[in-house]
């Protein structure tokens, strides 16, 4: 403790960290760091004890006695909702998926060449004893599928990419074609849900799911 | 039948952490799966590995809660309203096809095969020790198989002590999925009651697993299952559907949506499932009012 003349990297970290931490550069989770290596750490203590003074005699408003911020901060924190129950309030109790049927898709365009490309595997050919190869479906390695050429972003702002949804008839209006994908992509989704709860695979069907939109965005 | 009872049971009941992959037509999805029971209840959490971070929370279902797929799954015969007896095996064969590995765990194969065109073929790979599903191929049956979808542990941790933060959503973008949407089976109540609308035509061996009345910017919708496939029905209202027909695909769901006009009213009617697509098509050509 205390050495401060042959910083380490880890060392020369934590100093970045607490100089980002004065200029109020930190997010949560490097102000948790970098208050915690404060509390261990008499050099960095120092430091941010440096810091302070420096900063409050440039602003003319140096403290009749010192004192250690950091710790009242750690209370202070300490006192706040915690990062988990930040999350918790994400849960909230709702019985089905809150998917907006107007967010659920991305209509792309020229993605139709994707169809049929599942491998043929003979079921009855399968056994244990033959080579895993030759019973898979080979991915496209040699044809591999174009990118999306873009995705359409509509009423709702932000999409995440996934594939479309394969339509056999051929919808030549845009509009219309992304009204349809979304309908489908919605139905697909509730779907997903109901397989979920009604088969015993567990919640394996939920990789089903194409790319669901972030919520509130 | 055993197997798959067990597969049935192992799936839900055991405590465990994984990775698997999910492929369709040259897409490969990398999930992370906990699972964890506690107090007979269930808590899974699913992540996303690539992609947009994204998880899906599925919070305190009820282990004992078993629905009309479980059920038909465990080979248990199904009385519907005294009319209608279904058992799984009257609808498939099921082959072992001997032993393998999967995520560095013995496994079993079967292959589950459809004894009619109306459903598509199965092969699993159940982990020999727990009965957990390691690894799951569906198959297009015909001329040609087509293997439409894979499911496939890469890596499994059994009997892991899990917390409650491992269940808990990480990320902001996460989805809290319906713990109970579908009731438990109770033989002694009768199934739900249609409201306003049926299939006059199904494929036989599936029964009704679920309904939702229509609701606030929902469909009205029903669930069947053979205990292995599952398919939706949804009727809208709303005209979504601008075509006569659209038939449409996404790794193995397929949907099929048609309009039906009804007292100078068009409705939209709209089968998605893990089925042939033209069984898609004649479940919804054939829903109508109920009179």
């Amino acid at each position: 403790m205390g050495k401060s003349k042959n910083m380490t990297r880890s060392d020369l970290r934590k100093a970045e960290a607490v100089s980002a931490l004065m200029d109020g550069e930190v997010d949560e989770l490097s102000l948790h760091r970098a208050l915690r290596d404060i509390e261990e750490d008499q050099a960095l203590r120092d430091m941010w004890h440096r810091y302070h003074m420096v900063s409050a005699s440039m602003k003319n408003e140096l403290p009749e006695r010192m004192t250690d911020l950091s710790s009242r901060i750690s209370a202070a924190i300490a006192e706040e909702k915690s990062p988990v129950r930040l999350v918790q309030r994400w849960l909230q109790p709702v019985g089905r998926f809150a998917i907006a049927a107007s967010v659920t898709v991305v209509a792309v365009f020229g993605v139709q060449q994707y169809a049929n490309q599942q491998q043929d595997v003979p079921l009855a050919s399968m056994d244990a004893s033959s080579p895993e190869a030759e019973l898979l479906p080979l991915p496209s390695m040699l044809t591999i599928p174009q990118i999306p050429a873009r995705t359409v972003s509509a009423t709702q702002g932000n999409f995440v990419k996934d594939r479309p949804v394969e339509i056999k008839q051929t919808i030549t209006d845009r509009e219309t074609y992304d009204r349809v994908q979304r309908y489908l992509n919605d139905m697909m989704l509730q779907h997903t849900e109901n397989a979920a709860i009604n088969t015993s695979q567990g919640m394996m069907p939920f990789a089903r799911m194409p790319n669901i939109p972030q919520e509130g965005r | 039948m055993a197997l798959l009872s067990k597969m049935a049971d192992a799936n839900r009941e055991l405590n465990y952490r994984g990775i698997f992959t999910y492929e369709f037509g040259g897409v490969l999805k990398t999930v992370r799966v906990a699972h964890r029971v506690r107090d007979g209840l269930e808590y899974e959490k699913l992540t996303y590995l690539d992609g947009p971070e994204r998880e899906i929370i599925r919070q305190g279902r009820q282990l004992s809660c078993r629905r009309v797929g479980d059920m038909l799954l465990r080979g248990i015969d199904l009385q519907f309203n005294d009319l209608q007896s279904t058992r799984l095996e009257d609808h498939y064969n099921l082959f072992i096809k001997g032993q393998s590995r999967v995520a560095g765990r013995e496994v079993t194969e079967v292959h589950v095969v459809p004894k009619d065109a109306h459903r598509y073929g199965y092969a699993m790979s159940i982990d020999r020790e727990t009965g957990l599903l390691m690894r799951s191929m569906l198959v297009a049956m015909g001329e040609k198989n087509r293997v439409l979808e894979r499911f496939q542990f890469v890596d499994l941790e059994l009997g892991v002590m899990l917390v409650d933060e491992d269940l808990m959503p990480t990320v902001e973008d996460h989805m809290v999925a319906a713990a109970d949407s579908a009731p438990c089976f109770d033989p002694t109540r009768a199934p739900p009651t249609l409201r306003q609308w049926r299939a006059s035509w199904l494929p036989p061996g599936f029964v009704l697993a679920g309904y939702q009345p229509k609701e606030e910017g929902r469909a009205e919708s029903m669930v069947y299952s053979d205990g292995l496939a599952v398919f939706s029905i949804f009727i809208d209202a709303v005209e979504e559907v601008p075509l006569a027909e659209i038939e449409a695909s996404r790794g193995a769901t397929i949907a099929y949506a048609t309009r039906k006009g009804v007292d100078n009213r068009d409705f939209t009617i709209c089968v998605v499932g893990e089925i042939p697509s033209s069984v898609a098509k004649q479940v919804a050509l054939s829903v109508a009012p109920l009179q």
